[in-house]
């Protein structure tokens, strides 16, 4: 695919209220108050945003099998610069422009320094969307999250509905209603309608 | 010998014939239930190609064995006996063993473990179900099974459920339950 033209808004912004960027069965993804925000524009359309501050992932990699269940939930607080993109015209009116004391809460001497950390994680996700397309997901009701691990590498969540892929550093997980496939350390399980096949390391 | 009998006596070879390929086959049937996926060699070939096949199908069935298991609703690879095989050989440590057997001993926590087997639950559907805890009791019990990994709860639903060694410690403890309930009785 060629990549869409990505780029990012001119102002900082500042989350003036909690926000669930992202909720389902499994899953949430929420910034709190006072977290910084960028737009993710394409075409001149607000596509999606930049955030950096407070946030939280709580994701149930979790599967069912008739032998017991497999895998942890993942919690993690986000504390470094991570991508949405999806489902971002209705959230602007949680935003109010940034001042300098915002920016410095959240670690940051000015917007260029914000705006550069952004820039860097725009830039590495464009590249990895030139080997998946992620095209769909950013046009229809799915989201797209991009989060930095400590690895330097991105962890990405797609989600539309009840439908989920998750891929971070040593988990896989894929999910849709009663069928899900997970991915860990300790090897591989599949589940569709009460079936599991379970490979281990 | 008359021309009937020998007539009879082929009938009965015949027949004898048929029913030792009927167990053949029924033979081959639970062979491959039983170990899974099987390439069939007849006894008949016993060439180089045979001899390969074998081989390779004799690999397959030993790396599937030592890698994969199949739940019991899905196709079963691996013999019962010898699927937990591959966890004997593998280092123990007692203090662990100990914890999770410290978890187990605890009545309350065993019915709270039967009452997941059936699949998740929330706290206050276990509560319904085992009335006779209390819920800071409930709780705390749950926090024990959760720290030992015999139980893992869902961040966003919050339902508890039982985990594979939660069930196969559960399992293990009601086989040693009856045992010694069988022994007594004797």
């Amino acid at each position: 695919m060629i990549w869409p033209d990505y780029h990012l808004g001119d102002t900082v912004s500042k989350a003036t209220e909690a926000i669930r960027l992202w909720q389902a069965e499994k899953g949430v993804v929420e910034i709190s108050k006072g977290t910084l925000a960028i737009h993710v524009k394409l075409d001149g359309y607000v596509k999606g945003y930049i955030f950096l501050g407070h946030g939280r992932l709580i994701l149930d990699t979790i599967v069912e099998t008739e032998d017991g269940a497999i895998g942890k939930p993942v919690d993690r607080e986000i504390d470094r610069p991570f991508l949405m993109l999806g489902k971002a015209e209705g959230m602007q009116q949680s935003f109010s422009l940034a001042g300098q004391e915002n920016l410095s809460e959240m670690g940051c001497s000015n917007q260029q320094e914000f705006v550069a950390e952004a820039e860097g994680l725009l830039d590495r996700f464009s590249r990895r969307g030139r080997i998946h397309d992620h095209r769909h997901s950013s046009d229809n009701n799915g989201l797209v999250f991009a989060f930095q691990n400590e690895a330097n590498g991105l962890d990405i969540l797609l989600a539309d509905g009840a439908e989920l892929v998750y891929k971070a550093m040593n988990t896989v997980f894929v999910s849709n209603n009663d069928r899900a496939v997970l991915k860990s350390s300790g090897g591989v399980v599949c589940i569709s309608n009460g079936k599991s096949v379970i490979v281990k390391r | 010998m008359s021309e009937d009998l020998k007539e009879e006596m082929k009938k009965l070879k015949e027949e004898m014939a048929g029913l030792k390929e009927q167990l053949r086959d029924i033979t081959e049937k639970e062979r491959e239930k039983r170990h899974g996926i099987h390439i069939d060699v007849s006894d008949r070939v016993h060439d180089y190609i045979g001899d390969v096949i074998e081989g390779v199908a004799e690999g397959i069935h030993g790396e599937l064995e030592k890698s994969i298991f199949i739940g019991p609703r899905g196709v079963r690879i691996i013999r019962g006996e010898e699927r937990f095989r591959g966890e004997r050989e593998v280092e123990v440590s007692f203090p662990k063993a100990a914890e999770a057997m410290s978890a187990l001993g605890q009545e309350h926590r065993l019915s709270i473990l039967k009452e997941l087997m059936s699949g998740g639950k929330y706290i206050n559907e276990l509560q319904e179900k085992l009335s006779e805890i209390t819920t800071s009791t409930l709780s705390s019990h749950l926090k024990v099974l959760e720290d030992v990994g015999l139980v893992v709860q869902e961040k966003v639903r919050g339902r508890y459920l039982i985990t594979m060694p939660g069930r196969a410690a559960y399992e293990m403890a009601m086989r040693v339950a009856r045992f010694l309930e069988r022994k007594n009785q004797e």
